[in-house]
């Protein structure tokens, strides 16, 4: 059975202010309702004033997205009432959307065409407490700025659904714009419809897992409907986030009829070819431009240059530390190692106890064979469990690699132990090195380098054979 | 505008009109209806509308966070306010 | 007596504030209760800042261009901490926690706010009687009107409870009551005024104005208010001038455009007489007379209250009971709060026009309605950029006949829509426009001219008014 998914993201704007008033973004972290004014509060006689960078910031979107920037563009009241909206209108733009026309491929070379983005504010945040026939209300979000990015129906599965979104979140934090860590940074809405069947709108979702889980369970839903010859109505259907289901809002017959009209308190804006290419030269390199120009630069793998460019912190981290160390042995440490760590501990780089400084003194130890990759891969499981300078840790959890004259003493001592061993190998039975790798391994408690320790056995196996 | 016309306006408008209010708000209505209808009249073929009469572009402004309400001035006009938020009527979740 | 005079009297320190204040406390201790100007009056908090006011004057501070002067303001105007209901019960107990942007520039020019005047409630009304807080009473004749919305402003001013008065007009509402009780009001053009802070009606047509017993005293107080602020992206740069100063009574070189359909059907004869006496005076001055024509001024009207309900029936939708405002019991379900607070708190005439505004912007009606009347704007703009061009000003009727009685009209509510018909076309074209008393004491005349031309509109004003005294 074909699926046909369409999306409406909805993402914050890093802008300082809110969108059309000068108060502070930061509601996540605020005690409720202190950062508000006139404005976003809906007080009688306010009016709005637009931010500029939030007009910026979309126009990088849309650049971003591929998308043809409108040279004129107008917002619209979205008449509606609901109460957490203040004015009961929101101001959000209508048939002169910000972009439109755009387009993003996934990594599986997957084309997903995107109708238009556009600019609007968020409504403020209500609170249900327990039991309560009341709600509470926190304005401190209204009038942040979104962009909402609206897709063509071009997904076929949640996975493609999750994908979009991830590429989504990862082109908008190489600008600078977005920062998808943010609690409810990310929110939307998907139409999804199986071949036969209507459509059915799921409202929020706030996370790409969630994204992927409300889809698998409509999928699942609406194919059971069908297999039974039941008919999928086309309706709103809201998404359990803990129960991971998908249920029918159930409402009042509501009518949604919302009286757009160009919004009288806020002029056009025009946006020149000479400003929206002021712009696009500002614009930084995107994951896909970075990830060719790694392949050229660096000599690392396919795969190594597009883990390194997943997230701007990530490729940053990469490409400062390459400054100092191969970048080759640095491609490899960081994604098959590093990453590694991070993804088992459900860690991000920024997030981490690891930095730059330290990374750099872990490949460096390892590149003057001061430490083994055995002990470099505990080096950074230390830090990122319970922190620390890797000079430290070396010290104090005796990581350092065993030099060379010291080896050869365990060595001897090992193959004075072990004669039975030796003869077996002298009498033609190779396998019998490893059980003697082995020893001088456990012996050092892993500090020599395996590959050395086996050089070293060969060559005086050798002797001991002449 | 049938009743029904009346009773959609009145829910998107949220306002709540009487059964005994209803005929009488009609006809007023109906009657001012009936006059907006000369507009029909009026060539109007190729005219842009105009919204904005004064031609006014680009009026935007930095993006600086300035003085805000603190929390009490916030709620001053609210009944009822708890522990900081504004109250307000159920909504079902 | 000039009130401009009295404002100089008191900056040299040869009248005190104070005592000012009090001559204009004794008339509204003696006549309020018969007009009803006023919703809140500001007695105490005037005379504490008329005290300090004459403090400063004393110590030989600088004080500014209202140096203790009283200013009615029109309870659409917010006002920081003193009461402001836009003659609503819905906001019957509101104490707004800012100023609107004309209310700043008044008390930094050290202006008095005396008291909050009447209106029409949320300003939709000719005659100041939807009124949650009671119809005011034309001072001129106490059974009459006083016009609207801004009919608190004008009786005020007429009876003298104040020298000056701020009135808002979105189809004629300052206009309109000037010319009911024989004052001078000054509709500016659109944007020339910041409108953060005035309570929206129609925002695309609403402006803030002044009510005067001169055109002195108007010039004077609109360069006190006029310019662009931050806080309104419609407002404008006004042209680096003051009008008080350009005041200028020759009128030889204008030519004076008289609108044909301004004297049509529906304005009484006495009216037309009236304004056409005045034309004549300013002929005689040396002005050249020439007849223009407003073709789509027929659909002016119809026009005028499509675009006003549409935008009044978003502007209104913030009043739900929740951040403030009329509020009911909330252990309910959101929509039957919302609809019942609103049923509750609006008065017939706004629950009228929100209704009828809402259904002119619904699905299937939005062309036929809204869009239909935003393209008659288009032509009524083009139909007076070209009577300007052939004149330089236009001078009108301001209303189509005296003022009614109270109770009239109020319960055909079409009927008093007609009374709007020569004030709307103005606000639809964002001009600004003057009106100012005939002959006839409660027969206005209105004198429109292009945008930013104030200076010049209220100098013919200015003639006619020597005219006839």
């Amino acid at each position: 059975m074909n699926v046909t998914i369409g999306l409406e993201v909805h993402v914050q704007l890093l802008t300082k202010s809110k969108l059309f008033c000068n108060c502070g973004t930061n509601y996540r972290d605020s005690e409720p309702n202190t950062h508000t004014c006139p404005v976003c509060l809906g007080l009688p006689g306010s009016l709005p004033v637009l931010n500029k960078k939030a007009i910026e910031y979309g126009t990088m979107a849309g650049l971003a997205l591929n998308c043809d920037i409108a040279n004129e563009m107008q917002f619209h009241r979205k008449n509606y009432f609901y109460p957490d909206l203040p004015k009961g209108f929101q101001i959000t733009q209508y048939d002169r959307p910000l972009g439109q026309n755009g387009e993003i491929r996934l990594d599986q070379d997957k084309k997903i065409r995107i109708k238009r983005i556009h600019l609007e504010e968020d409504p403020g945040r209500l609170v249900h407490p327990p039991s309560a026939r009341y709600s509470l209300i926190d304005y401190n979000r209204s009038g942040v700025p979104l962009l909402e990015i609206v897709t063509k129906p071009d997904m076929d599965s949640p996975q493609e659904a999750r994908s979009f979104l991830k590429k989504i979140r990862e082109t908008l934090e190489f600008l600078d714009i977005f920062d998808g860590s943010l609690d409810g940074a990310m929110r939307c809405d998907a139409n999804i419809s199986l071949e036969g069947g209507g459509r059915a709108e799921v409202k929020n979702i706030s996370s790409y897992k969630g994204a992927e889980k409300a889809l698998s369970y409509e999928i699942t839903r609406q194919k059971n409907l069908l297999r039974r010859g039941k008919e999928v109505k086309r309706e709103t259907r809201h998404f359990d986030e803990s129960q991971e289901i998908t249920r029918s809002m159930r409402e009042k017959e509501q009518e949604h009829d919302y009286r757009y009209f160009p919004e009288p308190d806020l002029p056009l804006i025009q946006l020149t070819e000479e400003k929206i290419n002021s712009i696009k030269e500002k614009l930084p390199e995107l994951p896909e431009e970075k990830r060719k120009r790694f392949l050229d630069q660096y000599e690392i793998t396919k795969d190594q240059a597009k883990s390194l460019t997943t997230s701007k912190t990530l490729a940053n981290f990469f490409e400062e530390i390459s400054q100092q160390v191969n970048p080759k042995k640095t491609a490899t440490w960081v994604t098959d190692s590093l990453m590694g760590e991070l993804n088992y501990r459900d860690q991000s780089l920024s997030e981490s106890n690891m930095n730059k400084q330290k990374f750099i003194y872990i490949l460096e130890k390892l590149r003057d064979g001061d430490i083994t990759e055995k002990g470099a891969t505990k080096i950074i499981r230390h830090i990122l469990d319970e922190g620390g300078h890797p000079k430290e840790i070396i010290k104090q959890k005796d990581f350092k690699a065993i030099k060379s004259q010291n080896l050869d003493q365990i060595i001897h001592k090992i193959l004075e132990k072990n004669s039975e061993a030796v003869e077996d190998y002298i009498k033609g039975k190779e396998e019998a090195i490893n059980y003697l790798v082995g020893q001088v391994m456990s012996e050092t408690k892993g500090k020599a380098k395996p590959a050395d320790t086996r050089k070293k056995l060969q060559k005086i196996l050798e002797g001991y054979d002449g | 505008m049938d009743k029904e016309t009346i009773e959609k306006v009145a829910n998107l408008s949220k306002l709540a009109v009487e059964e005994g209010e209803l005929s009488d708000f009609k006809d007023e209505l109906l009657n001012i209806l009936d006059y907006f209808d000369k507009l029909d009249e009026a060539n109007t073929e190729n005219v842009p509308p105009t919204s904005h009469v004064m031609e006014i572009i680009n009026k935007m402004r930095e993006d600086e966070v300035e003085k805000e309400l603190d929390n009490e001035s916030a709620l001053k006009n609210s009944s009822n306010p708890q522990e900081g938020y504004f109250k307000g009527p159920k909504v079902r979740d | 007596m000039n009130h401009i005079e009295s404002i100089l009297k008191i900056k040299k320190g040869e009248l005190s504030s104070l005592e000012y204040l009090e001559k204009f406390i004794d008339q509204i201790n003696k006549k309020e209760d018969e007009i009803n100007a006023f919703i809140t009056l500001n007695e105490e908090k005037a005379r504490e800042k008329a005290k300090e006011i004459d403090k400063k004057i004393n110590n030989g501070k600088e004080v500014g261009k209202l140096a203790g002067t009283p200013i009615a303001i029109k309870d659409s105007i917010i006002t920081k901490n003193l009461r402001t209901t836009c003659g609503s019960q819905m906001l019957k107990d509101f104490s707004p926690q800012y100023d609107a942007d004309v209310i700043k520039k008044i008390k930094k020019e050290d202006g008095i706010i005396i008291g909050k005047t009447n209106c029409d409630e949320f300003c939709m009304g000719t005659s100041t009687e939807t009124s949650y807080f009671g119809p005011t009473h034309n001072p001129i004749d106490h059974e009459k009107v006083p016009g609207g919305s801004s009919g608190g402003s004008a009786a005020a001013i007429k009876y003298g409870a104040s020298p000056f008065s701020l009135g808002s007009d979105t189809g004629g509402s300052v206009r309109c009551p000037a010319s009911f009780c024989g004052t001078v009001g000054l509709k500016p053009t659109y944007g020339s005024i910041s409108r953060y802070g005035l309570i929206a009606y129609a925002s695309s047509l609403d402006q803030i104005g002044t009510i005067t017993n001169t055109i002195e005293e108007s010039a004077y107080l609109f360069d006190v208010i006029k310019g662009k602020t931050k806080n309104d992206s419609t407002s404008l740069k006004y042209p680096d001038r003051d009008v008080y100063e350009e005041l200028d009574t020759d009128i030889s070189q204008k030519t004076i455009g008289v609108p044909q359909e301004f004297f049509g059907e529906g304005v009484d004869q006495e009216v037309n007489e009236e304004v056409k006496k005045s034309i004549k005076d300013l002929e005689d001055q040396g002005a050249k007379i020439k007849s223009v024509n407003i073709p789509s001024m027929e659909y002016a009207l119809a026009a005028y209250y499509l675009v006003a309900i549409g935008e009044a029936s978003s502007n209104l939708a913030r009043f739900d009971g929740v951040r403030y405002g009329h509020y009911s019991n909330k252990n309910k379900d959101w929509e039957d709060y919302f609809s019942e607070v609103r049923r509750e708190g609006f008065g017939k005439e706004v629950k009228r026009r929100i209704m009828l505004g809402t259904y002119a912007l619904s699905a299937g009606y939005y062309e036929k309605y809204y869009q239909k009347a935003l393209k008659i704007r288009t032509l009524l703009k083009n139909d007076f950029e070209r009577a300007l061009n052939e004149s330089d000003l236009l001078v009108a009727p301001t209303m189509p006949f005296k003022p009614f009685e109270l109770g009239e009209k109020i319960e055909d509510p079409l009927s008093l829509y007609f009374a709007d018909i020569l004030t709307v076309p103005i606000n639809m074209v964002g001009l600004p426009a003057l009106s100012v008393p005939s002959k006839e004491e409660d027969i206005g005349i209105q004198i429109i001219g292009e945008p930013f031309s104030e200076g010049e509109i209220l100098s013919t004003g200015k003639i006619i008014e020597e005219e006839n005294q």
